[in-house]
């Protein structure tokens, strides 16, 4: 039975096509964001998404997240369209998201008591994520008590708390200094292997998109395209070699690269221009 | 002991109160007695005064308009400052007569309160309330109106409702900033009914300032001001702390 589930895309993408507005003036002129983009992610598989600021990358996750609507295209989660942010979809914040009136057990329980889960249970289950990321000494801290590689922490674990299958993550290591970093992507990719998640995950470093994804995607820089999707062929898990030593790892970093530099310097030239 | 007088913090505003104090009675005895009062004059007054009961009385009167004027400036300047801050084109009608309210000394008004109130209670009692509610419904508005588009989209990501959204993050969101405006409306309050005191009825604290000009008693007057510090400093220190309390609320965006 799990067969034929798995043969439907976790996430499907349609034609998305999506034009901001810069200002409210009649003569307003407007940006082009993301123009047809076509992609199916496969259920359990670790998609990141890289490509040139601007590119609309974080657009592109908002769409899918429903937290805006696109002018043309579908988003399809499951084999359903879907319009409005939904309980199979988590997702984890740049700059973490954790209310700071709020500690850090209320934080993770709050997806849970907002879809009125019984208090006794929505603790039980957000103590097990908050355990599952380390935190079981500050369940009653608050967020400003912590730090960001903490704070990010209590983030995933409220992602996890809701049981989507689905996570997507804008980014959420960004704000994070590098050596916290490259533990968390370790305990990321732990967990989603564990819990046999479906990721979209958001970068600009090429060497987290590599380390972590089943698959880059490269987007061209705006309007936001599908450039190439590239198969990261690596064992794992990941973390108890060096990865970042290995053949393809090399290789796929080093085409990427080359593919974003590209874009970069052609902006740089038109920006000079 | 010794050493925790030794302690700067301890030991200089130590220091700096007995040469003001010791300085104030060197030259308070030294002046006309009718311009100005030594300390040890000004607790001797004091103690009359207490004796009399006349202290008391006027800082019953003060008290009382002052907290029923602040009772009622929160009672209705927060829901007040919610409607400006929720519904923005109310907010827009409204901006301004709140600049030219902002713009303009407040004792303009004094003249105007006599014509509609008259100079009784209840025109000090206006004067306390108007002052501080505008403070506190500017200051509410400006909380609702500054709610962290980041935690309203994490909260919409997580399918609150409506009425979620208000309660866990629309309003704790506000809350450090109505704070604020309770602590600037407090101080508000205080100089409001100070002024009515001193300029409507002869009555109050302020009261028993103007008296003291008149009879020309400094050590009077100097009596009721320690008392109106005393009791500005506890309420708006008390506030304060409230406020600080809630700093962390605001939160990095």
């Amino acid at each position: 039975m799990k067969d034929t589930v798995l043969d439907i895309p976790a996430i499907e993408l349609k034609g998305i096509r999506k034009t901001f507005t810069l200002s409210e003036d009649r003569d307003a002129k407007t940006v082009l964001a993301l123009d047809g983009v076509d992609l199916k992610i496969r259920q359990g598989e670790f998609l990141t998404i890289i490509g040139p600021s601007g590119c609309g990358k974080t657009t592109l996750l908002r769409i899918i997240a429903s937290l805006i609507l696109p002018d043309e295209g579908e988003v399809i989660v499951e084999g359903e369209p879907v319009r409005e942010p939904g309980i199979k979809r988590a997702m984890v914040f740049q700059t973490f998201g954790l209310f700071p009136w709020k500690s850090v057990i209320d934080n993770v329980i709050f997806p849970l008591m907002v879809r009125k889960f019984d208090a006794a249970e929505a603790r039980e289950i957000a103590m097990k994520h908050i355990r599952q990321v380390g935190l079981d000494k500050f369940v009653d801290a608050y967020p400003h008590q912590l730090s960001g590689g903490m704070q990010q922490r209590v983030g995933l674990a409220r992602a996890l708390s809701t049981g989507a299958d689905i996570l997507l993550m804008d980014e959420p290591f960004g704000a994070i200094d590098a050596q916290t970093r490259e533990l968390m992507q370790e305990e990321l990719m732990k967990i989603c292997q564990q819990e046999q998640k479906t990721v979209v995950f958001i970068t600009h470093d090429l060497d987290e998109a590599v380390l972590l994804a089943d698959r880059v995607l490269l987007m061209s820089r705006g309007p936001g395209r599908v450039r190439e999707v590239i198969d990261v062929d690596l064992p794992r898990p990941r973390f108890d070699y060096d990865v970042r030593g290995h053949e393809t790892f090399v290789k796929v970093r080093a085409h990427l690269w080359h593919e974003l530099r590209n874009d970069l310097v052609e902006q740089r030239a038109e920006e000079t221009s | 002991m010794i050493d925790k007088l030794i302690r700067p913090s301890v030991f200089l505003p130590l220091v700096s109160l007995v040469v003001v104090f010791g300085g104030w009675e060197i030259v308070g005895r030294s002046i006309n007695p009718l311009l100005f009062a030594p300390p040890s004059e000004v607790l001797r007054q004091f103690g009359e005064l207490l004796q009399t009961g006349e202290l008391q009385d006027a800082a019953m009167v003060t008290v009382r308009a002052l907290f029923l004027g602040y009772f009622l400036a929160v009672v209705v300047g927060i829901p007040f400052g919610i409607l400006m801050g929720a519904w923005t084109r109310f907010g827009d009608i409204l901006q301004p007569y709140l600049y030219a309210i902002f713009a303009t000394p407040r004792v303009v008004l004094v003249p105007l309160i006599v014509v509609w109130f008259g100079i009784g209670f209840e025109a000090r009692l206006f004067l306390v309330f108007f002052w501080s509610m505008i403070a506190i419904s500017v200051n509410t508005a400006q909380g609702v109106r500054h709610a962290r588009p980041d935690l309203v989209e994490v909260a919409r990501s997580f399918q609150a409702t409506r009425l979620q959204m208000a309660r866990h993050v629309l309003i704790p969101g506000a809350i450090p900033f109505v704070v604020s405006g309770l602590r600037i409306g407090a101080e508000r309050a205080i100089v409001g009914v100070i002024i009515g005191e001193m300029f409507l009825q002869i009555v109050g604290l302020g009261g028993v300032i103007t008296k003291g000009s008149q009879e020309l008693l400094p050590a009077k007057m100097l009596c009721a001001v320690a008392v109106i510090a005393v009791l500005g400093t506890i309420i708006v220190t008390a506030l304060d702390t409230v406020e600080k309390r809630f700093q962390d609320w605001k939160g990095a965006p």
